[in-house]
């Protein structure tokens, strides 16, 4: 779907809205925000207010919004060395007029105003058009100050988006919606505009419109200096911010790439022995991945990164540095050997002896998952009579759409469906097949959202449930934070209770899901080792 | 130590066993022709030994007793006799290798033996005075607790269903009889309309799978459905060699030589469809707990106890 450009494009004042990318920064929002005041009959405001609609021009109508709160003013004042590129009004916070003030305090009420309303319109939209794409990310390349100035309108904005959604959004679902809150008015949007707002429908999203907007936004780099950060983390970074990597999967790859490069390049401090000084440089750099720990990372990279410290840990200092380096290296590439080539070739071996057992071969599966696709494929090849259901998640990438074309090229006969039809094709399907990203302590599995659906209706019509998990994804944890994003990966996840599940496919052997600490202890993966 | 004797056929000697004392173990039984085997096996190597060995457990299976306890005895037994030390490994002759053997299957059957009579042990806290108790077809390991518990002076009633085709029920419900338990006979349809009056279901086992299912008398999982519905208790009472390292999703994820006996899978290979299994699966979420001579399972921790025993 649309993929948000990031450019700053200047908006042209007192004009119907143009139809183009999202507009990200404060100013562009507030001018459309305005704008809508003027649009919308049942906000009860006839008449629109005064100032915002004559000086109608970009930056003035984000000036009452960015300096309002004194907050924010010491934010913008804190950024001057960052700002890179910002736009220079913004930070002229000083030589306000008195008329301004006034005029300050009057949108911001008509701002609180249409917030209030425009949350009640905002439930309606998610449940007309529930979708579960993340807000607007700041791209590292994009200035860093407009952090500061998002912070402050960051509130006022969300209850816009919504309203925005209402009236602009390019999916199809909204349309009879659109009628009903045009109302009367003449005001017709002719073109289904490209401007798309994405939102996020998690709980903390909706209530949480007052507090810690900050957190939802992240900057990588905020408080990395380019000498600290090398640019293999930030490249990973950059790849996981266009979507080039999807899934727990490629990210984890990809990351013992980047630790490879990482290691290459270390040079040593001269005072302190190799490993420390390895884990005293690798701090930085996770750091500013997870923004200091704010977005944690996901569960898989988590063990990765911490087995790679206890190596560095155990790391002989007599040792000559390139000696160290060559087996640090090693063990990396090792671990990437084992934990995806065998590690996939033993699952795929493990369900194919489960799917030579059954009579029918029908399986329903969830969204991409690479180890499925492997699965199937490598089945195809030994049985005929194979049938793959994949249910897909259109708001989220559907991604299910690439898994078909692969399937497809190898003649597998296919059935594809959004989520909506699950209550029918789980009645043509005799197994379920999931990924997974993470396994954790009591058996319960971390998967994309949706996952949990085609577990509840394999329950409910009596078929078994097999979730293909690699040991290296076992995490020795109980519960996970489901609404907070993690570092790198901004897929919504969700958990699926252990009881749904008949059999988790290791690489180790097939194991019913109350037997994950036994696998913990197998590879050591506890918190305690 | 080449024994002069022709090498005894292991399902003769088997049988032979089980002919003798028919209230013997079946795995057992097993465990003993094998360790025969092994004491006069010609071999002179390691590998020719396990040959041997492994020859004659695919005999036995051939048998029309229930394979599911013959192969995952004689697995457990061959896993641990060839646990030898890497000490005593150095330096031997094949001779004394053998002697390791066979001292490590002896030991083994002395533990088996007393198998019984721990599970009887675990098992009697579980009877009250007064109880009604449900079982499905003749289990030895079954009919000795309850004998157990009725030499320890508990007073209860036990409900054998007939279990057909073979009205091994029947058998069961005379043994205790003769031994002064108030027993009744019941017709397997009647286990819907009796199992309101129940207290607690007692089930033996063929085979107790990874999942923590278990393989038993076709009727289990019928029975084990209705006692879940209605709330009450279902107890397992299993050997651990009877611990089998399967995983089964479903009733037709079972293998068929534990659904069948050997000589219809040899006379009807590709008419099963007409054919009536011996025995059926019962998942994990049915059952309460297993009895066994390791302990007192719930059936998730049976995955962590097989991996404990076949490593």
């Amino acid at each position: 779907m649309g993929k948000k450009k990031g450019h700053n494009k200047p908006q042209p004042a007192n004009s119907p809205i143009a139809p183009q990318a999202v507009p990200e920064t404060p100013e562009k929002l507030n001018a459309i925000a305005e704008q809508l005041k003027s649009f919308s009959p049942k906000k009860g405001q006839a008449t629109p207010p005064s100032t915002p609609e004559g000086s109608n021009s970009a930056p003035a109508a984000a000036l009452p919004l960015a300096t309002s709160t004194p907050k924010a003013q010491e934010k913008a004042d804190k950024r001057p060395a960052k700002a890179k590129g910002k736009p220079e009004d913004l930070n002229d916070g000083d030589g306000k007029s008195r008329a301004d003030i006034e005029n300050e305090r009057k949108a911001k009420k008509l701002e609180k105003q249409m917030k209030k309303e425009a949350a009640t319109a905002k439930k309606k939209a998610d449940a007309a058009a529930g979708n579960a794409e993340k807000p607007p990310k700041a791209p590292a390349k994009e200035a860093p100050a407009n952090k500061g100035q998002k912070d402050a309108p960051k509130t006022p904005q969300q209850p816009s988006k919504p309203a925005l959604k209402k009236h602009f959004a390019s999916s199809d679902s909204s349309d009879s919606f659109n009628m009903t809150a045009n109302g009367s008015k003449n005001v017709s949007f002719k073109e289904k505009s490209n401007l798309k707002v994405r939102f996020d429908i998690q709980p903390s999203n909706q209530y949480d419109l007052t507090e810690r907007p900050a957190i939802r936004v992240s900057s990588y780099f905020v408080h990395a200096t380019p000498h600290n950060v090398h640019p293999a983390f930030r490249r990973l970074a950059a790849k996981c911010e266009f979507k080039k990597l999807n899934g727990v999967n490629e990210l984890l790859l990809a990351f013992h790439k980047t630790l490879i490069e990482f290691v290459e390049d270390y040079n040593p401090r001269p005072d302190l022995p190799f490993s420390e000084s390895i884990s005293l440089d690798l701090q930085p750099q996770l750091c500013c991945l997870s923004d200091n720990g704010v977005h944690p990372f996901p569960q898989a990279v988590g063990n990765l990164i911490r087995l790679f410290k206890k190596q560095i840990h155990e790391l002989d200092n007599t040792k000559e540095i390139c000696d160290l380096k060559t087996y640090l290296k090693e063990w990396i590439e090792n671990s990437a050997y084992y934990n995806f080539d065998l590690a996939e070739k033993a699952i795929v071996e493990f369900t194919i002896s489960k799917l030579k057992s059954m009579a029918h071969r029908r399986i329903l599966t969830y969204s991409r998952c690479p180890i499925v696709e492997k699965i199937i494929l490598t089945a195809a090849e030994q049985f005929n009579d194979l049938h793959v259901y994949i249910v897909d998640d259109p708001n989220n990438g559907s991604r299910g759409k690439t898994m078909l074309e692969s399937l497809s090229e190898a003649s597998i006969p296919c059935t594809y469906g959004h989520i909506n039809s699950i209550g029918y094709l789980v009645h043509q399907a005799s197994v379920v097949l999931l990924g997974c990203s993470a396994i954790l302590n009591t058996g319960r599995v971390v998967a994309l959202r949706g996952s949990s659906l085609l577990a509840l209706s394999a329950q409910a019509v009596n078929i078994p449930v097999l979730v293909a998990a690699k040991t290296c994804t076992f995490v020795d944890k109980v519960r996970l934070d489901e609404h907070l994003s993690t570092a790198l990966l901004r897929e919504p996840i969700e958990t699926i209770p252990e009881d749904l599940v008949t059999a988790l496919v290791t690489d180790l052997r097939i194991v019913p899901p109350s037997s994950a600490p036994a696998v913990l202890k197998a590879k050591q993966l506890g918190y305690d080792n | 130590m080449t024994d002069p004797k022709p090498e005894i056929s292991a399902l003769k000697m088997f049988e032979s066993l089980l002919d003798k004392d028919p209230e013997k173990s079946m795995g057992l039984a097993a465990i003993e022709a094998l360790l025969e085997v092994l004491k006069t096996s010609t071999a002179s190597t390691v590998q020719g030994l396990t040959k041997d060995l492994s020859n004659a457990v695919d005999e036995m299976m051939r048998t029309d007793r229930s394979s599911a306890t013959v192969q995952s005895a004689c697995e457990l037994f061959l896993r641990f006799s060839s646990l030898i030390s890497q000490e005593k490994l150095i330096d031997a002759n094949f001779e004394a290798v053998k002697c390791e053997y066979v001292k490590r299957g002896n030991v083994f059957i002395k533990r088996i033996e007393k198998s019984r009579s721990i599970i009887a042990k675990c098992f009697r806290p579980f009877i009250r005075s007064n109880l009604k108790v449900l079982t499905h077809s003749y289990s030895k390991v079954v009919l000795e607790s309850l004998l157990e518990s009725k030499a320890h002076g508990c007073v209860f009633h036990v409900f054998v269903t007939e279990s057909q085709p073979d009205n091994s029920g029947r058998r069961m419900a005379e043994k205790l009889r003769q031994s002064g338990i108030q027993t009744t006979l019941i017709l397997d349809s009647a286990v819907g309309y009796i199992m309101e009056s129940i207290d607690i279901v007692v089930f033996g086992a063929e085979g107790v799978m990874e999942t923590g299912g278990i393989i038993n008398k076709i009727g289990t999982l019928g029975i084990a459905i209705c006692a879940k519905a209605m709330n009450k208790p279902v107890y397992v009472m299993a050997e651990s060699i009877k611990f089998i390292k399967e995983y089964p999703l479903n009733q037709s994820d079972t293998p068929n030589k534990f659904k069948y006996r050997y000589s219809t899978l040899e006379s009807k290979k590709d008419a099963l469809d007409d054919e009536h299994p011996l025995t059926d699966y019962t998942p994990p979420q049915y059952l309460n707990l297993l009895i066994t001579d390791l302990g007192i399972f719930t059936p998730a921790a049976v995955g962590d106890e097989l991996i404990k025993l076949y490593t």
